[in-house]
């Protein structure tokens, strides 16, 4: 016989409670009770011995930073979820802050539910604090942009042993379905329309599953599409994603645009990346450099990669002076690449062993060092 | 070696005052397909032939037409921006080339790109038609309201891709779709496959097929002749040395302008391709 997990919804508005109640009652890992008193004291709440408590947030407790305590010091390992009417990512961290496993939004469906239960007993319950967003900048295409976000993802879930995320926000010609051979249900353009109604857990669900540890939200399918993705939507989409992922590989278009200043003032590191093409790539690099001196902190945040380089220790410390920033160069692995891209697989999965796989790897290594 | 130019006299004369200018715009759904090399290229080819041409350098943030011609602007498109509106008049701002044609430069600057919006660039199209006899754009991938407004402006679009994989094919197919949904007329397109030739493993045929039109112009991979251009600073169609890659670009302006002798329907040039 399964042992069902005690889960008390507290909510002092009885036909929200009723609701839950109704959609939650017949789960079989969960035995659902609830509680209110009237007073929004935690009165006999003790004697019903719950092991999860979803607790209205909006109406029911006024002072959650006070009752809190109380809760934790009356039932220690008391998972506690907090139950709002709307997204707000400061909401968000600020109940987190005060103790909250995690968060759900009032109509609760069965879906998200689990999703926060689970969340709140994982023993890595949360890792919003613990995201890296990673942002990838060039300054004209055909940079090898989009083949490097797709295999550093790999590596990364590889590395860290943790999940990652990716956002193609690339906002005209989005490639990654096509580079991974994905069908998505939904697009950046579906998560942004939503994004009020979502929290972390149900974003994930627009994501694409690529392997057991990376994932995928995919852009927009058209040019017309592109048009919905906004820079303060994508912000605080990166924000909602945050809980969910290690990291997050965000997927920009060629040049300066709104949403790609957006993106790099949301991440913790940004990588310039250009095509080592014998032309006037390392001037175009130079130019986008002056303009992102201006991010705050830019000498921790800035990188730079340079595809279709033979790797070569001296030549990357040369550029790395040149340039001011970190410097990978991830050679030319043409073949590989296309074969992989036109498959919808990773060059690092086809080609482990290759020399563009080892400067990925290392590249990875670098940023997981790094982000510990 | 470049070819001695009759057109080396940057004043000269349109060939037709009584009409305005032709837009002949360089577009392309995928970066790095050689939209730049075949803009100046085409420029130089026209401007060989005794017209008065000018090439805008519509990719604001990261251009290459200087670059590629080895020309350093004292005036810009910021600079043209940064007037009045109704003190703006392009030519002030031109620069003129040794090529015979001259060029509106990309500003120097990545913020001043940054703020130049849809509304002068159709000014200063405008104004470019009234002082020369073909005005061609290069632009920077993708849809954007400034494209949107160029796409407006367009009398002919060369559309040069390269088939390298397939999430480039879809992009075309994208664009291409996205034309027709901007009602752009087909028949004022011309699809260029660049690098023909080039290693890929995907069969031109099957390109054609999944984006339902054919390739009308078919431009050879001449990877170390282009670089060789770029370093020196010339454009292939210039040199005195045989060259393939001029020579078809050179055939796409005949063919353009009605020069070439012989299609299949008998007609030619733009005309003829409303019959094809």
């Amino acid at each position: 016989m399964i042992q069902k997990i005690r889960v008390c919804i507290w909510d002092e508005d009885n036909s929200s409670r009723a609701g839950m109640l109704r959609v939650l009652q017949n789960l079989e890992q969960y035995q659902i009770i609830e509680y209110h008193d009237g007073s929004g004291g935690i009165g006999n709440l003790e004697s019903l011995r719950p092991q999860a408590l979803l607790v209205d947030v909006d109406y029911t407790i006024a002072q959650p930073e006070k009752l809190i305590p109380q809760l934790r010091k009356a039932m220690p390992g008391l998972k506690l979820v907090a139950l709002g009417k709307r997204w707000d990512e400061n909401a968000r961290a600020r109940y987190e802050e005060m103790g909250f496993d995690a968060m759900l939004l009032k109509p609760v469906d069965v879906e998200s539910f689990q999703r926060a239960l689970e969340a709140a007993f994982a023993v890595k319950a949360r890792l919003g604090n613990n995201c890296q967003v990673l942002s990838f900048f060039s300054p004209k295409g055909k940079s090898g942009r989009t083949t490097l976000i797709v295999n550093l993802a790999l590596a990364l879930a590889r590395v860290s042993g943790e999940k990652v995320g990716i956002i193609d926000a690339e906002t005209n010609f989005a490639d990654m379905d096509a580079f991974l051979n994905l069908n998505p249900r939904s697009t950046i353009v579906e998560a942004l329309r939503d994004l009020n109604y979502l929290t972390s857990g149900t974003l994930e669900k627009y994501f694409e599953e690529v392997s057991d540890r990376v994932f995928v939200l995919c852009g927009a399918k058209t040019p017309q599409q592109a048009a919905f993705v906004e820079p303060e939507g994508l912000t605080k989409l990166l924000e909602m994603a945050r809980p969910s992922f290690r990291y997050l590989l965000v997927d920009l278009a060629p040049g300066f645009n709104a949403i790609s200043i957006a993106a790099a003032e949301a991440s913790e590191k940004v990588y310039l990346t250009t095509m080592a093409d014998g032309t006037f790539e390392m001037k175009h690099l130079q130019r986008a450099m002056e303009i992102f001196r201006s991010l705050d902190n830019w000498q921790q945040r800035l990188g730079c990669v340079i595809t279709r380089m033979t790797p070569d220790v001296r030549r990357a410390k040369e550029l790395e002076e040149e340039i001011g920033c970190p410097v990978t160069l991830i050679p030319n692995e043409y073949l590989l690449c296309s074969i992989a891209a036109n498959n919808g697989r990773m060059a690092v999965d086809i080609g482990s062993g290759s020399l563009l796989t080892q400067q990925i790897d290392r590249m990875a290594f670098a940023i997981h060092g790094e982000g510990r | 070696m470049v070819k001695c130019m009759n057109n080396q006299n940057p004043k000269r004369k349109r060939k037709n005052e009584a009409v305005k200018g032709s837009v002949f715009t360089f577009f392309s759904t995928a970066s790095a397909v050689g939209k730049t090399v075949l803009a100046v290229n085409y420029a130089a080819d026209l401007a060989e032939r005794g017209y008065k041409v000018c090439l805008a350098d519509l990719d604001l943030q990261f251009g290459d037409v200087c670059n590629y011609l080895g020309i350093t602007p004292t005036q810009t498109f910021f600079n043209y921006y940064d007037q009045e509106e109704d003190r703006r008049d392009t030519a002030a701002f031109i620069t003129e080339t040794q090529f015979g044609f001259d060029v509106l430069a990309a500003p120097l600057e990545v913020d001043e790109g940054f703020v130049i919006d849809a509304e002068t660039i159709l000014q200063a199209i405008n104004q470019l038609r009234d002082d020369y006899d073909y005005v061609l754009l290069d632009t920077t991938t993708g849809f954007t309201n400034i494209s949107m407004a160029i796409l407006e402006q367009t009398d002919v679009l060369y559309l040069p891709c390269v088939v390298d994989f397939i999430p480039s094919i879809k992009d075309l197919k994208i664009g291409l779709e996205t034309l027709h949904k901007l009602q752009f007329d087909y028949q004022r397109m011309r699809l260029i496959l660049n690098r023909n030739k080039a290693e890929t493993q995907i069969s031109i045929k099957d390109v054609e097929a999944i984006v339902g039109r054919p390739f009308q112009y078919f431009i050879s991979n001449d990877y170390q002749g282009i670089m060789q251009s770029i370093r020196e600073a010339k454009p292939v169609v210039l040199t005195e040395a045989k060259n393939k890659l001029a020579d078809e670009i050179s055939d796409m302006v005949s063919e353009e302008l009605g020069e070439k002798e012989e299609t299949s329907s008998g007609l030619t040039g733009w005309l003829g391709s409303l019959f094809r």
